[in-house]
């Protein structure tokens, strides 16, 4: 299926590749460098599951995904990194909450290095011994992010807003979850997720299609259909605390607000992203008089910024930056809620927005990297790469302004804090 | 498609650089504001490029400014401050859709290019003074910027090595400057900065994307016709000092993990071909997933989480930087200078060394498919007096042989590291 966006000049080919696996193809003319994402629909908050015809779900410890993304690069013979040496693509690979990802970018040997991909990532090889070894590697890693203020920050934010949900868990899990990570538990969950009709394979920039899928035809086996049961994560819609504070040797204050919302259906989860994202510029952007006030007041500096975290069952608004007094942010960002339920947006601000929105969608596919990223971000999602464009341009003053009054509750709100030792 | 390269002196001390590329979507334009890095101007230097992104005179605030970006298509300004080599770098740039997406057939391109020129020399200030609010606000900025430098340990060691590699050298300043500096910037003297700024630097000025690289020339010749400037001779810097012995420094704070940061210092004069196996020999020591740091220190030895070296031409140093368990210091440091030995005794194979070439020349072959990239790479090229593209850097990295990746490292000098470890 090949769909085409006008306003870009740029086609998206969908193959659904007889071995299950769906496979993105944007070909970008002029282009000498191509990105390759092979991504599974399996993260952090993945912790409890079975397949079709099992009983009981299956909870595994936390960090699991991101352990089995480490070990994935080895192999009995020869690591992935050795095999892309002698094809000097950059390769990398990251978990995420809801995705697990592996990825290279090359200007040559696309061939070679695609069927890298493909046969390590197909091919999983864990023993006792290469996991224990894994465990000190990813302790490492665990420790070494307990000393990033912003980690810390938004970690603490989701733990004071989700009661039980696994986003509120260090997607890396912690020294003791790890501890009990063992090769059969790896396989398992390898098994459960890592079937071909739960990945995408997402290629942009240059290439040859026939090359790329005849690498597929050869290293990819059909495999049996399986359904994937991920248990339900039920979590109340009240948040657990308004505050929590933690120190770390840094210069100054570190805060998140977060706003706990409830989470989109599939069909909604395009247009909601692209409305929360209009949103949270008119309410905190630099070209809100909140940001004014707030800059003005000497509450925030350069650092301060907006994101809408959105996953199947979870949706929070972050508003995150530097501060000497976050706690007078929060009040200025309440009060500016409050004040705008009451009197209305600015509808010539929606429009400046809607352009800018726009603007930073088309810009988007100037880059291999950043089209690959959203082509693999969006299939999880449910929706294709061009539907942001498409939406922005249709997107409407009312439907901006209902999305606001049903979000943002004054009792779902709480705010994590980093301050300096 | 299309791919053009333009340079153009458009007055004194003052160039146009275009590079034009018809797969692009946007369009990227800075100016680059060049000064030796001196203790006496570092901070107030710094503090101008906030000040003058937020408004020229013609508006009233920076909510203007950006409700004027935003109806660009959310055209992205950006400002900064840098280091390369001993130069201190003041940019404004933005980032424009290009005009062919627009909806009403704007010139977004050059809109942007006007823009920047406005924020540029039009700044707010009236009878020899800068905006006092807009001063007192920004100072405080600053001082935060300055502050926040420790906050990234990995980035806050490797700049606390390179302070005593660069020892008493204006190289070794803190690219943001003071915090008592900055605290004592008026209105007054920010707006003096300004004119010795503007009177005393080189401008490089950079255009890259899609758009009508002329048209974008033309509006800067325009608007830059009154801008004069002394300028300084970019190719004669000075050359970094040699340090005799090695020097050590250590800080205890509240981390989880330690770091450890090792520099050695390598001639900065040399040819290009020099240039070039040094490069390749950084990559080959650590600057890869199969490197000797990261297959032995890291994955071998189970030493630290990771381990890495970078290479910089212009301050003539090779920086070591890792992450590890406070007890494994000694154990580490060995190792990595083990390695070192082992790169300068020529005791790498062949396959080494050829896919360390290969994973440079597929660095150097994106270079092109990215604005952001490609800006960095010509800066650099300017500032270091040569011109060259990043097909031809790939040429001379096809060229180096073992002998000479084992002299790059011959030349080198451990001088300095750096440790920051826990309080416990």
């Amino acid at each position: 299926m090949i769909i085409e966006n006008k306003i870009i000049n740029q086609s998206l080919e969908i193959v659904r590749h007889p071995s299950g696996l769906t496979i993105q193809l944007m070909p970008m003319v002029g282009y000498g460098s191509t990105y390759v994402i092979f991504g599974t629909k399996y993260g952090s908050v993945d912790r409890s599951f079975k397949l079709g015809g099992e009983e009981e779900y299956l909870a595994v410890p936390d960090g699991v995904a991101h352990f089995l993304e480490h070990k994935l690069f080895e192999n009995e013979k020869e690591d992935a990194f050795e095999r892309y040496a002698r094809t000097g693509a950059s390769a990398n690979a990251y978990t995420s909450f809801e995705k697990t990802c592996y990825l290279f970018s090359c200007t040559d040997k696309l061939k070679e290095s695609l069927e890298i991909l493909l046969d390590f990532v197909t091919s999983p090889y864990f023993t006792e011994e290469t996991v224990k070894k894994e465990q000190g590697i990813i302790g490492q890693e665990i420790k070494m992010y307990q000393d990033h203020a912003d980690w810390r920050v938004f970690f603490g934010m989701l733990s004071s807003l989700y009661h039980d949900h696994p986003v509120r868990l260090d997607i890396a899990g912690t020294v003791e979850s790890i501890s009990k990570i063992d090769a059969d538990m790896l396989y398992r969950c390898y098994r459960t997720f890592y079937s071909l009709s739960n990945m995408v394979l997402c290629i942009a920039g240059k290439f040859d299609r026939e090359e790329v899928l005849s690498v597929c035809d050869r290293i990819l086996k059909k495999g049996e259909d399986k359904v994937i049961h991920r248990a339900p994560e039920p979590e109340p819609p009240e948040i657990v605390k308004g505050e929590s504070v933690i120190k770390l040797p840094i210069a100054m204050p570190i805060f998140n607000i977060g706003y706990k919302e409830k989470p989109f259906s599939t069909q909604r989860m395009a247009k909601g992203e692209i409305l929360s994202e209009i949103l949270l510029e008119m309410l905190a952007g630099p070209c809100s008089l909140l940001y004014k006030k707030l800059y003005q007041a000497g509450l925030i500096n350069q650092s301060f910024g907006t994101e809408a975290l959105v996953g199947k069952d979870f949706r929070v608004h972050i508003f995150g930056g530097e501060s000497k007094d976050p706690r007078a942010v929060l009040a200025l960002v309440k009060e500016e809620i409050a004040l705008r339920k009451k009197y209305g947006l600015d509808p010539t601000l929606f429009e400046e927005i809607r352009k800018m929105i726009y603007g930073k969608y088309i810009k988007l596919f100037g880059s291999t990297e950043a089209v690959a990223s959203a082509m693999s971000g969006t299939y999880f999602k449910g929706y294709t790469v061009f539907e942001p464009i498409n939406l922005t341009t249709h997107i409407t003053f009312d439907e901006v302004t209902e999305h606001f009054l049903s979000d943002f509750r004054e009792d779902r709100v709480t705010l994590s804090v980093v301050e300096p030792i | 498609m299309e791919s053009r390269f333009k340079r153009e002196k458009i007055s004194e001390n003052i160039y146009f650089t275009g590079i034009k590329d018809e797969k692009f979507k946007s369009n990227r334009i800075s100016v680059n504001l060049i000064v030796p890095l001196q203790v006496d101007t570092v901070t107030e230097y710094a503090l101008l490029p906030m000040l003058l992104s937020k408004g020229s005179r013609n508006m009233a605030d920076f909510t203007e400014l950006n409700r004027r970006l935003a109806g660009m298509y959310g055209a992205t300004l950006s400002t900064g401050t840098s280091k390369l080599g001993p130069y201190q770098i003041l940019t404004l740039s933005i980032s424009v859709m290009d005009d062919r997406f627009t909806m009403a057939k704007e010139q977004n391109t050059s809109d942007g290019a006007r823009l920047l020129c406005e924020l540029l020399l039009q700044p707010k200030i009236e009878d020899t003074k800068f905006d006092g609010e807009l001063v007192k606000l920004e100072r405080q900025a600053l001082i935060e910027e300055i502050q926040a430098q420790m906050n990234d340990k990995r980035a806050y060691t490797i700049r606390r090595c390179e302070e005593l590699l660069y020892q008493g050298q204006s190289r070794g300043l803190p690219q943001y400057g003071y915090k008592d500096k900055a605290q004592q910037i008026t209105a007054q003297s920010a707006a003096a900065a300004y004119e010795r700024l503007l009177s005393g630097c080189k401008i490089e000025i950079m255009f890259l994307g899609c758009g009508d690289i002329d048209e974008v020339c033309v509006t800067f010749r325009n608007e830059f016709a009154s801008v004069l400037t002394s300028g300084f001779s970019l190719n004669e810097f000075e050359a970094p000092v040699q340090n005799r012995e090695v020097l050590h420094g250590e800080e205890k704070l509240d981390v989880s993990q330690s770091k450890l940061a090792i520099g050695f210092q390598t001639p900065v004069s040399g040819s290009d071909k020099d240039a070039s196996a040094t490069r390749l020999a950084v990559a080959l020591f650590g600057g890869t997933p199969f490197s000797r740091l990261f297959t032995h220190v890291r994955e071998k030895q189970s030493l630290c989480y990771y381990c890495a070296a970078k290479y910089d031409r212009l301050n003539g140093t090779m920086m070591v930087d890792c992450g590890i368990e406070a007890e494994k210091k000694q154990q580490a440091y060995e190792e990595i200078l083990k390695q070192f030995e082992i790169v300068k005794n020529g005791e790498f194979t062949a396959e080494e060394l050829d896919n360390t070439r290969l994973s440079l020349l597929n660095s150097l072959n994106a270079v092109k498919d990215s604005l952001s990239s490609q800006e960095t790479w010509y800066l650099a090229q300017i500032i270091s007096g040569t011109l060259y593209s990043p097909s031809e850097e790939a040429k001379r990295i096809t060229e180096v042989a073992a002998q000479d990746v084992q002299a790059a490292f011959d030349k080198m000098r451990l001088t300095a590291d750096f440790f920051l470890t826990s309080k416990q």
